[in-house]
């Protein structure tokens, strides 16, 4: 029998709205946050968005998304107090708790693995299986954690809310990126960059072909924030007529280092919010862009590598 | 003409210059690119507002994260950071640097064994590898994630706790980075990964046939790289740690930056 109904989408949107609107009511009731009904109030509209976006008119989500930006923009979403435990508590947590701590934590990567190798084949959407199954081992992490920790369910909400507090309004800032991004795709600017590219390359050096397909597809990455929707137009607009056709490179040896060299641009900027900015939000480091900082020596120097090998195997071959 | 469809750009690297607020300007960029494209031909037939809220909807598998915020935080609550920096002290020979370099050797076998998770941060990055990474670095007790010992409140904090609080957040920068590197360079060493398939798709729309396994195998000289000058990094990581512990053991008042 299929369980592929079960591995519909819908169901974990709705229950994330349903948790943000949790999130929501505990805020309304926080005195200690100055700021308890617009942050209240941004995790509601996040909820709608969540557990009704599919059914309401699209020039309504969009209103909603502007309210959200608005709620941000004017400073109302601040951080409050969450029952949290001291020092000495979490301590005697771990010495009662010791190693069960973390089942929980290896239960979420390993039912979601385990969900996507058992529910395949046909009708399996491999996408939904996955993330159904992450929210589905999330699931049951929870009824876990609270059976080996006896803690009140209650707890999950305030502490559920404390690390979404601690992201703040970052944690929309990824699909707000994707958005821009769609929109960027839209009005052509891929098109714009390429060919203006395109227009001024020296066509006649392989090490000159493929430092600008390599520093372009990072270029465009960087305004993207993402390397899959930059690859497609450096590929058609710049690897394939100019480096693959012209010179006889091996398409495959072209395509993989495009597509990995365009990660050196993910690496650095802001754009890529889930990857840079949500980290630093979620770990609650100090400088929101120390994770840029951390990572452009690297992405530097991968960029070096890139170019050598791709030249380098190219040369080699032909 | 046609360079005015960039404007979008120019909002985001004007507006993060002048440090505003993110969520504004990247809104404020979404509408100028749309008003913009409307203007010179007409595009964006439905709307902008609409376009915009299709978008953001469509994007919602990005934020699932919520959902594993709850028991992630209570877990918190029962102690497992602290016994994360008790694993860390009884493994003994631990760094910070060596710790980085085991996950992402991790993370880099995940991927080659075709496992898909998203993006590691929620699910490794703060319940697991920052509350161990600390510890290993000897700052166990100044605020993992969600410590809230870090003096925000405006609490008068000594040189010696600035001096920790750098440490502790290049240390968190660095946990970040390993999951980014070893999730980016590593993920196209399986053929049935979605980077493989975009490759191959997009190959055979221009008119070139590849082999899936043939693109994976030539993702293997970049994964070494990746592990190679992310492992130097780490190292340097190490190197940097003790030198400015040695630093203030020496002299506890004045440490340079």
């Amino acid at each position: 029998m299929s369980l592929a109904w079960l591995f519909d989408l819908e169901v974990v949107y709705v229950a994330t709205g349903v948790v943000l609107a949790v999130f929501a009511g505990f805020t309304l009731a926080d005195r200690a946050n100055r700021a308890r009904i617009g942050t209240a109030m941004f995790w509601l509209v996040l909820g709608v968005l969540f557990a009704l976006g599919s059914h309401l008119p699209a020039w309504l989500n969009g209103v909603l998304v502007v309210i959200l930006v608005a709620i941000d923009g004017l400073g109302l979403v601040r951080q409050g107090s969450y029952r949290e435990a001291g020092q000495a508590e979490r301590a005697a947590g771990a010495d009662r708790h010791g190693l069960l701590l973390f089942v929980p934590v290896v239960l979420i990567p390993t039912l979601t693995y385990a969900g996507t190798r058992v529910f395949q084949g046909p009708g399996y959407t491999a996408n939904d299986v996955l993330y159904v199954g992450l929210g589905l081992s999330s699931a049951v992490a929870t009824v876990v954690a609270l059976w080996i920790t006896r803690a009140r369910p209650v707890l999950l909400a305030h502490d559920g809310r404390r690390l979404a507090d601690a992201i703040g309004a970052v944690l929309i800032l990824p699909q707000l990126l994707a958005a821009l991004g769609e929109m960027f795709k839209t009005a052509g600017v891929g098109r714009v960059i390429a060919s203006s590219v395109a227009a001024v390359i020296p066509t006649d050096s392989l090490l000159a072909v493929v430092l600008v397909t390599c520093a372009s597809v990072v270029l465009f990455t960087f305004i993207m924030g993402n390397s899959f929707a930059a690859f497609p137009v450096i590929m058609a607009g710049i690897g394939v007529p100019l480096l693959i056709e012209p010179f006889g490179v091996s398409p495959a040896l072209v395509g993989l280092m495009t597509l990995t060299v365009a990660s050196c641009g993910t690496l650095c900027t802001p754009m890529a919010a889930n990857f840079n900015l949500l980290p630093p939000a979620l770990l609650e480091m100090r400088d929101r862009h120390g994770v840029i900082k951390f990572q452009a020596p690297v992405a530097a120097a991968m960029f070096a590598v890139h170019v050598l090998l791709l030249w380098g195997l190219a040369s080699f071959a032909a | 003409m046609e360079w005015l469809r960039l404007i979008g750009v120019a909002v985001v690297v004007v507006g993060f210059a002048l440090r505003l607020r993110v969520t504004v300007v990247v809104l404020a960029a979404g509408i100028a690119t749309g008003l913009v494209a409307k203007g010179l031909d007409g595009g964006f037939g439905p709307g902008i507002l609409p376009a915009l809220g299709q978008a953001f909807v469509n994007g919602r598998i990005i934020t699932l994260l919520v959902l594993s915020l709850p028991v992630l935080g209570l877990l918190e609550r029962a102690g497992l950071q602290e016994e994360c920096s008790r694993v860390i002290r009884r493994a003994g020979a631990a760094t910070a640097g060596r710790l980085l370099v085991a996950y992402h050797v991790f993370r880099s076998l995940i991927g080659i064994a075709g496992i898909r998770l998203g993006s590691g941060h929620v699910i490794f990055t703060r319940p697991l590898v920052v509350p161990m990474a600390l510890p290993a670095a000897g700052l166990a007790g100044s605020a993992g994630p969600g410590g809230s010992e870090g003096g925000a409140s405006g609490v008068e904090v000594s040189p010696d706790d600035a001096d920790r609080a750098v440490e502790v957040d290049r240390i968190k920068a660095a946990a970040s980075a390993s999951e980014n590197y070893a999730n980016f360079f590593g993920q196209n060493l399986f053929f049935g990964s979605p980077g493989v398939a975009l490759v191959v798709k997009n190959l055979a729309d221009n008119g070139h046939v590849v082999s899936a396994l043939l693109v994976a195998k030539l993702a293997i000289p970049v994964a070494i790289a990746a592990l190679l000058l992310a492992g130097l990094q780490y190292a340097l990581l190490d190197r940097w740690l003790r030198r400015r512990q040695a630093a203030r053991a020496a002299s506890p008042a004045e440490i340079a930056p």
